[in-house]
Formats: C-alpha cells, sequence, structure tokens
C-alpha cells in the first residue's frame, strides 16, 4: 500500500491550498474529499430556470441534506449552517469577496484589550496573501486606505449604475468605500476565462471566471502529482504510539477504508475537522483527538449578518455582474465612540433575480395576484439595493458543535449540533449596523428601506473551534497547527482562527493554510 | 380534450397572472407550463381543490395573498404558501417571462452582459483624506 508523505483532509479553500503548495515542493500527497467532483455546465445558470434549479445547490447544509452531507441540527442557533461538500467545498457557492484580515485582527487584545491575540502576527502571513492572490486571480484595487500594501491586483469588477449610486452615498457622508477585491478574474488569465457578470456566482460559475479551488489549487496540484481521492468520507485518524499515522474512510459504496501517511493534516472546515476529531475516540482519548483542553468544537465564531434593503424609484443594473462583489467599507470595522466594541463591515450587494424578487414579496405579503401583480411586480424589479452587515463575533466557549448521536450520516457517523448565541456585544453592533446602513440608503435616495438580522441562512464564515495558541491548556493545535496531544496530526482550515475580524474570512484561511503548511513541512523534515 | 377541472385551473391560473399588456407579458396559460410535472400529487389534489371553493374567481381579479388565505378552509392553508410560491417560480422563470424581462439574456450562460466601467473620480474624496494623513 501507497504510504504518502502528506495526507489533507478536505479539498475546500484550505486543503486545495494545502496540496498545491505540498505538491509543488515534491511531496507524495493525497487529498481525500468527501464529496464528488461538480460539472460546471451543469450549473444552474446554464439553464433558463436556474432559480428553480439553484435550490439544488442551497448552501445551507440542514436543507439541503445531499448524500455527500452529514447532518446538521441547527435548532439551537438563529444561524444556520453554510458550506458544500464538494471538490473545491464551499468555493463552488462562495461569492468570491476577498478581502484579507487586518493587521489589527492578529492582535486584538494588544490593540483593542479584548481576546487574544494570534501566535501569527499579519507580518509573517503578507507573503502568503500575496501567493494566494495570485494563485486565485484576485481582483480589485490598489490604493485602498485600510489596504495600503495590497498590490498586483487584476482590474476590479465594475461599478454599474447601482454601485456610482452607493458610491455616491458613501462620498456624502464622508465614509469609506472601495471596490471590492475580488476571487473573480476579469480579465482572460492563466487559462481562464473573464467574468461576463452573468450574476449569481453563489451558484457556481459556469464561465470559470470565479476563482473556486477545484479549478485553480486542485487543478495545479494534481498536475504536480496530487492524488486526490473523491466520494471518500473520512470519520477517524488512525493513532499508533500516540501519533496520527493515516485515516479511515467510507468510499460511495459504505466500504471502509485505510490510507496512510506519515504526517495527517485536516482542513475539513471548522465544522468538519473537530467532527473527525470528536468522532476518534481511543483508550487515551475519551473525549476526542486533541482535546484535552475540552475547546474542540468550541469558541465558534459565524459572522452574524444583517441585511439592509432599499427600495428606489427607478431601475437599476441591479441584476447584472458579481452579486456579492461590488464595494465594501470598513468605516465602522472600529467604532470607538459607540457603546459596543470591535465593529463591521458593510458590504454591498446586488440585487434580485425575477423569481426572488417575487417570491420576496409573497413572503413579505406586499403582492397580489390578478392585474395587481405586475405593478407590484415592477414596483421592486431592479429597483431594490441591498447591503450586508458583516459584524465580529467574539470567541465564547458556549457557542460550539457537539456529536449528535441521534442523527447520523449514511454511514452511521454521528452527525453534528450547532450551539450558537449572540452576544450583547454583537447585538449591539448589529444593530449599530443595520442603522447605518439604512441611514446610506436614505443618502442614495430610496424611498423606503427594509432592515433585519440576524440572517438565519448565512452561516458562511465558520471559525475558531480548534483554536490555535502557545498554551495547551487554552488551545487546540499549536502555533504550527500540529495538534497539542499528538504527534503527525496538523490542522491548517478556519478551525484554528482565535478571531474572525469582520471581513470575509477566505482569502486569510488559504493565506493561514498557506503560511501553516510551510510551517508543517519545515516541521516535518525536521523530525525526519 | 380538457375536462372541467383543468380547464376551471387553467382559468384560476390565468386569473392569478393574467398577463400585461403593458409589458408584453403573457398569461400563465400562455407560458405553456406544465404544472403537473412540476408540484407534486398533493400539491395539485390542494389547487383543485382550492379552484372548487372559489367559484367566483372571476370576480376576484386582485384578491391579495391574504385574501386567498382568509378565504381558504384551514386544511388548505399548509400547503397554499407553497403553492403560490412554486407557482410564481414557474412563472418568472419561464423562457417567455424572461424574453420580456431579460431580453439580453434569457439564459444566462454564456452570454456576457456589461456593466459601466469605475468612474475613479469617485475616490477622489478618499485618497485625498488618506493623503493628508
Amino acid at each position: 500500500m501507497t504510504r504518502f508523505d502528506f495526507l489533507i483532509v478536505g479539498s475546500g479553500a484550505a486543503g486545495a491550498a494545502a496540496a498545491w503548495r505540498l505538491t509543488a515542493k515534491g511531496y507524495k500527497v493525497a487529498c481525500i474529499e468527501r464529496g464528488d467532483w461538480v460539472d460546471p455546465s451543469e450549473y444552474p445558470t446554464t439553464s433558463v430556470d436556474w432559480e428553480i434549479k439553484k435550490k439544488t445547490l442551497t448552501p445551507v447544509i440542514s436543507e439541503r441534506q445531499n448524500i455527500y452531507d452529514y447532518p446538521v441540527n441547527d435548532k439551537e442557533s438563529p444561524i444556520a449552517l453554510c458550506n458544500f461538500n464538494a471538490v473545491g467545498g464551499s468555493t463552488i457557492l462562495y461569492s468570491g469577496h476577498f478581502p484579507r484580515f487586518q493587521p489589527r485582527d492578529f492582535q486584538i487584545n494588544t490593540m483593542d484589550g479584548i481576546s487574544e491575540d494570534w501566535p501569527i502576527k499579519y507580518q509573517s502571513l503578507k507573503k502568503y496573501f500575496e501567493i494566494n492572490e495570485y494563485q486565485m486571480s484576485v481582483s480589485g484595487l490598489t490604493g485602498d486606505p485600510y489596504y495600503p500594501d495590497i498590490h498586483d491586483l487584476l482590474p476590479p469588477i465594475p461599478l454599474g449604475k447601482v454601485g456610482v449610486t452607493l458610491a455616491k452615498a458613501f462620498n456624502s457622508k464622508g465614509w469609506h468605500w472601495w471596490p471590492s477585491y475580488a476571487a473573480i478574474s476579469t480579465r482572460n488569465t492563466r487559462a481562464r476565462s473573464a467574468c461576463i457578470n452573468l450574476g449569481p456566482c453563489n451558484t457556481g460559475c459556469p464561465q470559470g471566471a470565479k476563482s473556486s479551488t477545484d479549478i485553480t489549487y486542485v487543478q495545479r496540484a494534481i498536475s504536480q502529482g496530487l492524488v486526490l481521492i473523491t466520494k471518500a468520507a473520512v470519520f477517524e485518524i488512525i493513532v499508533e504510539h500516540n501519533r496520527a499515522v493515516g485515516v479511515r474512510y467510507h468510499d460511495e459504496h459504505a466500504n471502509i477504508h485505510e490510507i496512510s501517511a506519515r504526517h495527517v493534516i485536516l482542513a475539513a472546515s471548522a465544522i468538519g475537522t473537530p467532527r473527525i476529531l470528536l468522532n476518534s475516540r481511543e483508550n487515551e482519548y475519551p473525549h476526542g483527538l486533541g482535546n484535552s483542553s475540552g475547546l474542540l468544537g468550541c469558541n465558534l465564531m459565524l459572522h452574524p449578518l444583517g441585511y439592509v434593503e432599499g427600495l428606489f424609484k427607478q431601475e437599476y443594473d441591479v441584476d447584472i455582474g458579481p452579486q456579492g462583489c461590488m464595494l465594501f467599507s470598513l468605516e465602522n470595522y472600529r467604532s470607538e465612540n459607540s457603546d459596543f466594541k470591535l465593529g463591521y463591515m458593510m458590504q454591498a450587494l446586488r440585487g434580485s433575480a425575477p423569481v426572488d424578487t417575487a417570491l420576496t414579496l409573497l413572503r413579505r405579503r406586499q403582492l397580489r395576484f390578478g392585474t395587481q401583480l405586475y405593478n407590484d411586480f415592477y414596483s421592486y424589479f431592479r429597483k431594490q439595493l441591498s447591503m450586508t452587515i458583516v459584524c465580529e463575533d467574539l470567541p465564547e466557549k458556549h457557542n460550539c458543535i457537539t456529536l449528535n448521536h441521534e442523527e447520523k450520516d449514511r454511514f452511521g457517523i454521528p452527525g453534528i449540533t450547532l450551539r450558537y448565541r449572540l452576544n450583547k456585544n454583537t447585538k449591539l453592533s448589529l444593530s449599530h449596523g443595520l442603522k447605518a446602513a439604512k441611514s446610506l440608503m436614505k443618502e442614495a435616495g430610496a424611498i423606503t428601506s427594509f432592515a433585519y438580522g440576524p440572517v438565519r441562512n448565512a452561516g458562511w464564515h465558520v471559525m475558531g473551534t480548534a483554536k490555535m495558541g502557545k498554551n495547551p491548556k487554552n488551545s487546540v493545535v499549536n502555533p504550527i497547527g500540529k495538534l497539542h496531544d499528538l504527534d503527525g496530526l496538523y490542522i491548517v482550515d478556519s478551525s484554528v482562527f482565535v478571531t474572525g475580524s469582520c471581513v470575509n474570512p477566505a482569502n486569510t484561511i488559504q493565506s493561514v493554510a498557506l503560511y501553516l503548511t510551510d510551517r508543517i513541512e519545515r516541521h516535518a523534515r525536521y523530525e525526519t | 380534450m380538457k375536462d372541467t377541472h383543468d380547464m376551471k385551473l387553467e382559468e384560476f391560473l390565468n386569473c392569478l397572472f393574467p398577463g400585461d399588456e403593458a409589458s408584453g407579458l403573457p398569461n400563465f396559460s400562455e407560458c405553456s407550463i406544465k404544472i403537473e410535472y412540476y408540484i407534486n400529487v398533493n400539491e395539485l389534489n390542494e389547487l383543485k381543490d382550492i379552484v372548487r371553493i372559489f367559484p367566483n374567481f372571476h370576480d376576484s381579479r386582485e384578491l391579495s395573498v391574504d385574501d386567498f388565505i382568509r378565504h381558504t378552509p384551514a386544511k388548505n392553508r399548509v400547503y397554499w404558501d407553497a403553492i403560490l410560491a412554486k407557482l410564481i417560480e414557474l412563472y418568472f422563470s419561464n423562457e417567455k417571462v424572461l424574453s420580456i424581462l431579460r431580453p439580453d439574456a434569457v439564459t444566462l450562460f454564456p452570454n456576457n452582459r456589461s456593466l459601466e466601467e469605475i468612474d475613479y473620480d469617485l475616490l477622489i474624496p478618499l485618497t485625498q483624506e488618506n493623503d493628508s494623513k
């Protein structure tokens, strides 16, 4: 049986980046993915009725439950978990909004006097952000006062009329805004086609302009020798003499296989990774592998999201262009003079397509039928501009995932239960953000606006369930991502995040994964 | 030949979606949607039940969803929102409807749609503020 140098579990944002980095260095690497390849020619937007077909690709795992998913019980959370199990992971469905964490995000205890600093500083990650932004063909604009050290981007995604309207409102308020950083190719580059403004990036991009990892890191890693095993659901780590030596997984026919490697790297998301570890109970580890601190699965951060929609008299080009990538604002990244700590990002969204527009009106009981149907529909269609508020939430032990022995996947492996609640600080931050965005809509000329939060189906930014730190009593992995409790086992995904910033984490997830992979590789060389 | 129930159902759907002369949007029948392919048997039976309890729907051309619900017996209400949502999905994702609403791209992929490029002057206030720091 082949023994790999490195075995990576998960081919999403972090796992794919790690696989590429290690295969580039000549290692024998296998990557195990519980999902399958998704064929871009079958993405919903290749069909007329894409708004119906997109329901099969809902990101909400508790609603989707396809054969590659595990059960997620999120009834004890106001926010439902979003992810996707496939080659490319959640990047298949993400919007590609791709800012970096700020330097201050890694030092919030030093700078803001709360929570903990990371054991990594931004400066150590800077090189990896640059590598990642090149590999993921990031577009944007240099010169942002909040990101003075970002260079070498593809041209930004056009704002369109809707973006110009919002930008002018930001300028009137004297608030920060900037064209989005986006993992979307705006030019033909690196054998990939430029964005053609289809719109709904979060149903998959048949154009291949959005940088999901199946068409970036995974493809490149395979060309460098990666062995990718799909439809393989890892359920436990094999441990010998306090060292991880491989994993056990079910294939699609429920046969159990073992695969061994000198080093095992987990990158199955901040939900999937702790699930595997919690399920890997040995005599020495009755509470799950790597859980001597009792923190495995805890400190979950989800970025509670607020939604504000303005209704305008005139039509805009709201249904053209990447839905989640237009412009963003860090005006309230920190809110020094407010009654809450930390802050939030405002991210402009483009508007709804016809079905979503009509269904939204139906849900709000603002749609009549008969001849009035068309008046009601046209009074909203292409006249809604929207904004999300992405709040930084702090790590708290009670916000956690645990194994759910009542609901199991098709192989009989426990699913997970999510417990999460917003604390007072996050609620205040969210409330502030909703008010700010409503006032911005008014400034932009909205005749009315509508706001709510937290949005339920918005648990995309899952972080913190296997915290990184120097103290084994207060963290799960050390500063190179190695589990404190045993050798040969590492985590490189967002489980290790100490805090979560208020910006979309994908770029930071991948850059941290690349950074950790280099440290793990160096550590592995030292071990041998 | 269509039976009486089908005729009533078709009339009912056209009453909900009568088309819009001003914009050229078709009525439900003109969309040639085979609803039995999209909604399950229970929902279809429920829909036929609802048609039966609205014998005078010709006179109810501007009923709101709330009006419908108010007039619908409790036993039928479970499905009603879901059925309406499906009818909306079918109508507003129909090719004939989309060719009016989005004539440039009835099918999104692979049709290129263009957006205005960024007016970089909009960024002057931000860069000036940064320069002054």
